[in-house]
């Protein structure tokens, strides 16, 4: 009998050093290849007029990968829009937008609009950023039917089927509305926490967490073609350890996977010629998206944090630049450290070959939120109006710490 | 006694091992958002109109040299053979090349020309109506395979006669260790695992794209396809022996609809999803004959038998004038299953 008490707790004391060495290796992490419990899509973009030079929307995606029962995200659109200093209804992403109507300079805005959706059991959801849907516009959003004997009866609610027998409404999307984005035009990011559902719905730390993934599809509209650029969303993944005060804590040890230290972006610098057609209209150029890690939702503060970006070329020459992403950072990489894009170090006459790697730290985050970044770029073939296709950031280690403070 | 006792405390220490094997294996690291130790790029094609750009970059502090192989299996003859070239990256190097063109050893190239740069090696062009995959793996000067997880690349498909680009990120397979030997085993001991399943958001052919027909010149009768490449994790590089098997698929509709189905495929396949027999149903809009979901949204998961896949998605938006813009990405993956990459 001893024996086989001193045998458990061999195993016990086992398994708990298995789990204790272990625990940091087997922790969270930031992926866009598999479902997560944060999904970020870093760039949106609704301009329906053109205002901006071509007609865009985007098309947005969200599937729960969950077997069974239903999953909740509660999303945050991230309103990154400015407008110009001497005519507020202009809207803006740069200076250039406002220098060409002659309405001054862009004043940056930051603000958010949270919402619900109800996920069924492994379903997909798509909407356009410009149309959102609305009551009416969800694929399983009833009328149901009661329950037994009285099935005749189409219902939405218990109150609304006789004798207390009840309203069979299974697994629905009720209980989700997702507006328009707020403006039009508009750029801005997405954020969505997965929650567990039901009437006490707290971010999901449960079993069944990190069941969530998306995409998005910039759909841009040339003068013979549309151009549609996808990438997926960035999921940072559930450790397991519940949030407290609605304080959502991205980092080792945390609620949730740390961001990445280092995102790695490959690209072909600006302005290099296509070596095939030759033709100086025929140019590359490559558009990058940073968006911070840490919100402060309640609030309303956005995360703000300095990128310092180290650029090698085919020489192992290496460059560096910083800037400030405050809120979201989107710009050609020829104009992040210059307004003379042939001079800066992202342009092909001055790194002197075609291919190069930009590696982007975040630094200085304001406390307590962090520095950490996240990001997606779009590699453009031709100039302004020109075929375009998003793709992923790699990314490498971890940033210290991040904070999403929700309302 | 002493010898139980002993026996005991190895048992223990071998469970613990086990344990924490088990735990580990949950953390794979192998995908395509980070650096790894095989690259694998499931499309690169080169016809009379499309071409592929090829970006490849060592991310490390030291010299890394890379063993390529374009793998060519168009033709249906069986055989799924290699062409390979060796590259040499410096440290945080980046270099890249059109399939078309190849690119040349010529330290004479002037500064700013397309082939500027440390050269990295010859790099063969492919031959035109090359359709196929590009595998990369880390190797040591000696051309042993060597893990150190430096490796990313990107692959950027564009038609010549529109300009119309699309781009992904390769799929990088991370080593668990330095000193790998030939055939490279992707079983969680030398390098990580494959994934086991895939899974795909996408519009089923035919479905209409409402920003095409709202804000283009199309008016209605836009048009989307989705193409579906897959290269399998079994490839035996050496022989050329084309591995088989068969991807099973459920495809969910926004109404949570369960459609399922499967389709054969071997080293690398490619498939029109929607467009084949076995795919027709499953994944066509029922605005198209014969197709059976209802939503203009779907959601698949493909899981392959016997060994890993990976798997990039194009989906070509066309409007009435049938002019197609594309744009490509990645799947989403869970799961593991092993495959084995047999190196000439």
């Amino acid at each position: 009998m001893i024996s086989v008490v001193k045998a458990a707790t061999r195993w016990a004391f086992c398994a708990a050093a298995s789990v204790v060495i272990f625990a940091g290796i087997a922790s969270a992490r930031s992926t866009t290849n598999r479902p997560a419990s944060i999904v970020v899509w870093p760039k949106i973009v609704v301009d329906t007029t053109g205002a901006w030079g071509t007609p865009t929307d985007t098309k947005l995606m969200l599937s729960s990968t969950n077997p069974s029962g239903i999953k909740q995200a509660h999303c945050f659109y991230i309103n990154a829009t400015g407008h110009c200093s001497l005519n507020n209804a202009v809207a803006c992403r740069n200076s250039l937008d406002c220098s060409l109507r002659e309405a001054g300079e862009c004043v940056p805005s930051w603000s958010e609009t949270d919402f619900d959706v109800v996920l069924t059991q492994e379903q997909p959801l798509a909407w356009y950023a410009s149309d959102g849907l609305a009551r009416g516009q969800f694929p399983l959003e009833g009328p149901f039917r009661c329950n037994a004997p009285f099935n005749n009866f189409q219902c939405f609610t218990d109150a609304q089927c006789p004798n207390g027998v009840g309203c069979n409404s299974g697994q629905s999307n009720l209980g989700s509305a997702i507006p328009p984005a707020p403006e039009d035009p508009f750029i801005g990011a997405l954020v969505c926490v997965q929650y567990t559902g039901g009437s006490q719905s707290v971010p999901d730390q449960t079993a069944t967490r990190n069941r969530l993934y998306g995409d998005a599809t910039i759909v841009r509209l040339l003068e013979e073609q549309a151009d549609p650029a996808r990438y997926n969303a960035i999921g940072l993944e559930a450790s397991g350890q519940p949030v407290q005060d609605g304080r959502l804590v991205l980092a080792e040890g945390g609620n949730y996977a740390s961001c990445p230290g280092v995102l790695i972006l490959s690209h072909l610098f600006d302005g290099a010629v296509d070596p095939i057609s030759n033709t100086p209209a025929v140019q590359y150029g490559t558009e990058l998206t940073l968006v911070p890690c840490s919100n402060d939702f309640l609030t309303q503060t956005p995360g703000r944090a300095v990128a310092q970006f180290l650029v090698f070329n085919e020489f192992e020459q290496r460059f560096s630049t910083s800037r400030t992403v405050d809120c979201l950072f989107d710009s050609v990489l020829s104009r992040i450290d210059t307004r003379n894009p042939s001079r800066s170090i992202f342009s092909a006459g001055v790194a002197g070959s075609l291919a190069g790697q930009t590696r982007i730290r975040g630094v200085g985050g304001v406390p307590p939120l962090g520095s950490g970044l996240l990001g997606v770029a779009r590699a453009v073939l031709g100039g302004v109006a020109a075929s375009s296709a998003a793709y992923d950031l790699h990314q490498q280690g971890n940033a210290r710490s991040d904070l999403i403070i929700l309302p | 006694m002493r010898a139980l006792r002993r026996s005991w405390l190895l048992g223990m220490g071998f469970a613990c091992i086990l344990g924490a094997a088990a735990v580990t294996h949950a953390q794979t690291r192998s995908g395509a958002d980070r650096p790894g130790s095989i690259l694998m790029f499931p499309k690169v094609v080169r016809t009379a109109s499309r071409d592929t750009i090829i970006q490849i970059t060592n991310t490390g502090n030291s010299i890394n040299w890379v063993h390529c192989f374009y793998l060519s299996a168009p033709d249906g003859s069986g055989y799924c053979g290699a062409t390979d070239f060796e590259l040499v990256l410096t440290r945080q190097q980046p270099t890249q090349w059109r399939v078309s063109q190849g690119r040349r050893v010529d330290p004479s190239d002037s500064f700013g020309d397309p082939g500027a740069g440390f050269d990295p090696g010859l790099i063969p062009p492919v031959p035109p109506g090359f359709q196929g995959a590009l595998v990369c793996v880390e190797v040591d000067s000696n051309g042993n395979p060597f893990g150190q997880n430096r490796l990313k690349g990107e692959v950027t498909v564009l038609d010549d006669s529109n300009g119309d680009v699309a781009k992904y990120n390769a799929f990088a397979v991370a080593a668990l260790g330095q000193g790998q030997d030939n055939p490279l085993n992707l079983n969680d001991t030398e390098y990580e695992t494959c994934p086991g399943q895939l899974t795909l958001n996408f519009s089923p052919r035919g479905s209409r794209d409402p920003v095409v027909e709202a804000l283009g010149n199309a008016s209605l009768n836009s048009f989307i396809s989705t193409n579906l490449t897959m290269l399998s994790c079994n490839l035996d590089l050496q022989a050329g022996v084309r591995s088989n098997g068969t991807v099973s698929f459920i495809v969910y509709d926004e109404f949570e609809s369960p459609f399922s189905g499967s389709f054969p495929y071997q080293c690398w396949s490619t498939i029109d999803l929607g467009n084949t027999p076995q795919t027709t149903g499953q994944f066509r809009s029922v605005l198209l004959p014969g197709g059976a979901i209802n939503t203009i949204f779907a959601q698949a998961r493909l899981t392959p038998s016997g060994t890993g896949l990976v798997a990039v998605v194009e989906s070509a938006h066309a409007d009435q004038a049938g002019v197609v813009g594309t744009a490509a990405s990645n799947l989403h993956t869970s799961g593991s299953a092993v495959g084995t990459v047999r190196l000439p």
